[in-house]
């Protein structure tokens, strides 16, 4: 609660406008080199032993006899059941896509927040600010603690700005209206930097315009993606991200993906899920090209679910979940220890529990790709957790 | 700096206290445009004067100790600061058509019948979404709190009702709270003045409390099976709504309280939630609070009760609430110990009158509105009427900021923790809807930006309502002094730095 984004910002806004060519230029600590951060936030809680699990464990067939993956014959079979991840873990068949960069593709498993909330908002406002219990939770969002003293335009892809970016510089691109060009004319000269009192308004007024200004130039992409990839505003978003990256100095991208909460016959919601998530970011990766290895993905959802099927053949608001870590330099495969299946295993004898703090993996992020000191961010520190190269 | 005379309608004089002064009608060309103060005019019978220090008063108490002044208010409010400052502890005043536009009993047992009707289920909904006919009854709460900030008379009690609502603060979409919702907040209405004992009573028994902060099923350690003690209510109790975060207690305190407090239930009467103190499941032994015990001299719901008085007459409390005060209504941090002397758990109002007072007074620093003092400011600017709440709805849903919606109970953040590029985009965004009648709110242009005969004027316009303005504010206003201008000029004075700040 002794954040004090004012001043923060003031800043942040102070180093902008300062530089005031209006370009996107780098502030005060630049992020390191070109590095380039996409998150996407699943909301609804994603069932984690749905899309990665370790489909042998007797417990596991026992606790979900009707939607359990299957046991696959052997390690990256061809067979349309799940794909042999390791030597305990599968993943979900719909994670296919994914499969040609397992290398690079980093699954923490029973990670969660350190305190059980299972409430949507509260867990999801909690996790994007980067906090550890409701009452405790720093009022700016993780992002834009991480993103701090950077000037590079930060977006989130649909209508409005999530929680993780609260108190940033940022632009919900979902929300541009794209016409009416005249009254911005009207805010830019109401918005002229001014030599009297300095106000932070009136820079922050300032600076979201020229980013505005700026985005609205590479309007024409989006239109592009959009003819490209036709419907499917998951992969649409990512292929108009892929297009930013490549043709702006966007440095921060925020996606969402909904409909999670599989409380009824999941089998066939989170096949359509599953599918689209790994199939987005997969064809977002191939498109990356050359900017491939600036790029980080992160995947997160707020809890995981109720090991045991329900009576409706789908999952209930439970605890630890799985995060993806995407990137050239990520360390592919299994992270985190597995706390087990076993009833005694259990958090409150119904839930995966969680062995690794989320803050661990956002700091971990933060720190390795974009440099971000670790006392700069309030997060749990990684400690042994080695996602990176 | 140039003395202004004030030119004021002499009708306007007659009707104080009427929701609508002539002024939001318009006026004939013969008289000067309205709410334009005129360089050193004459002043003819039936007009009257008022300083430049008062209207700078008049303005800062409206601007900042009620949701916005509407058209004509400040002038009127100029000419008897100390008797438009009482007006504003009389309690708020419902546009009289508010009811018949949204027609919600508060009644929870009238709110179960009429919206708890399950819907089809899908199976591409949200499990929220599910429940659609509880989103149905938040929409229409959050539509119809919006309405009545917009349209509702100038009142500090308003502003107080959502401090204390946001001291308390309770989310719709946790269990049944959304049921109990409307009767919560008139319940602090109606001790928003009043004693800070009975409001931190009345808040512990309210349902919708105990079932946001779990206290609904708290009981003592093997009443039931697989059930027992749940200490989120008692941590809250002390972190937010009394000591604060640290402020001497520990989780052993922590852990008193919440034996304290159980068997403090909700059962249910048809389906209504409602307090319940179930003896059963109270925990009848001794417990240790800060020194002292609780459980010995008294019992059962005394216990609570003793502690919340405690709570209500501690001076670590009196520090707390008055920083909270100055904080959103004063705009500085340095106050509160000297603040506290006025603070009497059994009358809040010396602490609010002080408050006022503080938050009058020349330099008073600037204070960047909330998104929902941002939205609802400039809807009352324009002197609106509310014809289709939802786009009011929609933009403070972009901005984060929907009445009832914060899910954590720390409320929402004070003004300067919003300031962002993004929420200043939402804002132009929703200034220009505003002014181009897309933003569901009716409005009579003569009244919101009458027309000016120099860009002197125009400027005059802007600072009776925002005070002085930037050089670029000013240039932008000077520019915009025709007739056809007017709209653009109501937008420029909207989307200014100026118009961000209360």
């Amino acid at each position: 609660m002794s954040v004090s984004p004012f001043s923060r910002r003031a800043f942040l806004i102070g180093g902008a406008a300062s530089a005031c060519s209006l370009r996107f230029t780098r502030g005060a600590r630049a992020q390191s080199g070109d590095a380039v951060l996409v998150t996407v936030f699943l909301r609804g809680g994603m069932d984690s032993l749905g899309v990665v699990a370790p489909a042998a464990d007797p417990n596991y067939r026992r606790l979900r006899p009707d939607i359990a993956l299957p046991v696959p014959p052997r390690r990256g079979s061809e067979s349309a059941g799940s794909i042999r991840l390791d030597r305990r873990f599968v993943l979900h068949p719909g994670m296919r896509p994914l499969i040609p960069h397992r290398d690079e593709l980093g699954i923490v498993v029973a990670a969660g927040l350190p305190f059980a909330i299972r409430s949507h908002f509260t867990a999801q406002y909690v996790m994007e600010h980067g906090g550890a219990r409701a009452e405790t939770t720093p009022l700016e969002g993780w992002l834009a603690r991480a993103t701090a003293g950077v000037t590079a335009p930060i977006v989130e892809m649909g209508p409005s700005i999530p929680h993780s970016l609260e108190g940033a510089s940022a632009l919900a691109l979902g929300a541009r209206t794209g016409r009416r060009h005249e009254s911005e004319a009207l805010f830019q000269r109401l918005y002229e930097p001014d030599a009297s009192p300095e106000s932070e308004i009136r820079r922050t007024g300032h600076v979201a315009l020229e980013m505005q200004q700026r985005l609205r130039r590479l309007a024409p992409l989006e239109q592009e993606s959009r003819e490209q990839f036709g419907p499917g505003a998951f992969s649409r978003s990512l292929q108009y991200a892929s297009r930013l990256i490549a043709d702006s100095n966007v440095r921060t991208i925020t996606l969402s993906q909904g409909s999670w909460d599989t409380h009824r016959n999941q089998v066939g919601a989170l096949n359509a899920r599953v599918r689209d998530l790994a199939s987005g970011i997969a064809s977002f990766w191939q498109s990356l090209g050359e900017h491939q290895r600036r790029v980080v993905v992160l995947v997160m959802s707020e809890f995981g679910r109720t090991v045991a099927q329900n009576g409706t053949a789908g999952t209930d608001h439970g605890y630890g979940t799985a995060m993806f870590v995407l990137g050239q330099r990520v360390r592919g495969g299994v992270h985190g220890r597995w706390p087990g299946l076993a009833e005694s295993d259990l958090y409150e004898g119904r839930d995966l529990q969680v062995t690794t703090d989320y803050r661990r993996v956002l700091a971990s992020v933060a720190n390795t790709h974009l440099g971000v000191p670790l006392d700069a961010l309030s997060l749990a520190p990684p400690g042994r957790l080695e996602l990176f190269r | 700096m140039k003395k202004w005379i004030l030119v004021a309608v002499c009708v306007a004089l007659g009707c104080g206290g009427q929701a609508q002064s002539p002024l939001e009608r318009g006026t004939s060309s013969a008289s000067p445009a309205p709410g334009v103060v005129q360089a050193e005019g004459p002043t003819n019978n039936g007009e009257r004067e008022a300083s430049a220090s008062a209207v700078r008063d008049a303005r800062q108490l409206l601007n900042r100790f009620t949701w916005g002044a509407r058209p004509g208010e400040i002038i009127r409010a100029a000419l008897d600061v100390d008797a438009a400052q009482q007006a504003l502890m009389n309690a708020e005043q419902a546009p009289p058509t508010l009811d018949e536009r949204y027609p919600i009993d508060v009644a929870p047992s009238a709110l179960l019948a009429r919206f708890n009707r399950v819907p089809e289920r899908s199976e591409s909904m949200d499990a929220e979404e599910r429940q659609g006919s509880r989103r149905d009854l938040i929409q229409l709460q959050q539509e119809r709190a919006l309405v009545l900030a917009v349209e509702g008379s100038g009142s500090f009690r308003a502003l107080l009702t959502d401090f204390w609502f946001n001291h308390f603060n309770v989310h719709a979409l946790k269990a049944s709270v959304a049921y109990s919702l409307l009767g919560y907040e008139e319940m602090l209405r109606a001790q928003n003045v009043g004693s800070m004992q009975t409001m931190l009573l009345e808040v512990a028994r309210h349902p919708a409390m105990l079932e946001y902060l779990d206290n609904a099923s708290s009981v003592r350690e093997g009443f039931r099976e697989g059930r027992g003690l749940n200490e989120n209510y008692a941590r809250e109790l002390l972190e937010l709504h009394t000591l604060g975060e640290g402020n001497g207690y520990t989780q052993d305190d922590v852990r008193e309280t919440a034996r304290i407090f159980t068997g403090w239930n909700v059962r249910r009467e048809e389906g209504v939630p409602t307090f319940f103190f179930r003896r059963r499941a109270h925990d009848t032994e001794a417990k240790l609070v800060m020194g002292q015990s609780y459980g010995q001299e008294q019992s059962g719901e005394a216990e609570g009760e003793a502690l919340l008085r405690r709570l209500a007459d501690d001076p670590r409390v009196a520090t707390r609430i008055a920083a909270g005060l100055e904080a959103r209504f004063v705009g500085t941090e340095s106050s509160a110990s000297a603040l506290a002397s006025f603070y009497d758990d059994e009358d809040l109002r010396p602490l609010v009158l002080r408050v006022i007072e503080l938050g009058r007074a020349e330099g008073a620093p600037p204070i960047f509105k909330t998104p929902l003092e941002y939205v609802v400011s400039a809807a009352r600017f324009v002197g609106g009427r509310v014809s289709d709440a939802r786009p009011l709805r929609q933009a403070l849903g972009r901005m984060q900021m929907l009445p009832y919606n914060q899910p954590v109970p720390t409320g929402y953040p004070r003004g300067d923790a919003w300031l962002s590029s993004s929420t200043m985009l939402e804002r132009f965004r929703f200034a220009r809807a505003l002014v181009e009648g897309e933003a569901g709110v009716e409005f009579d242009l003569d009244a919101a930006a009458p027309s000016v005969a120099s860009g002197e004027e125009a400027v005059a316009w802007a600072e009776l309502h925002v005070g002085e303005l930037s050089s670029a504010t000013r240039a932008v206003v000077t520019s915009l002094a025709e007739d056809g201008q007017r709209s653009e000029r109501l937008l420029a004075l909207l989307a200014s730095p100026e118009f961000m700040v209360r």
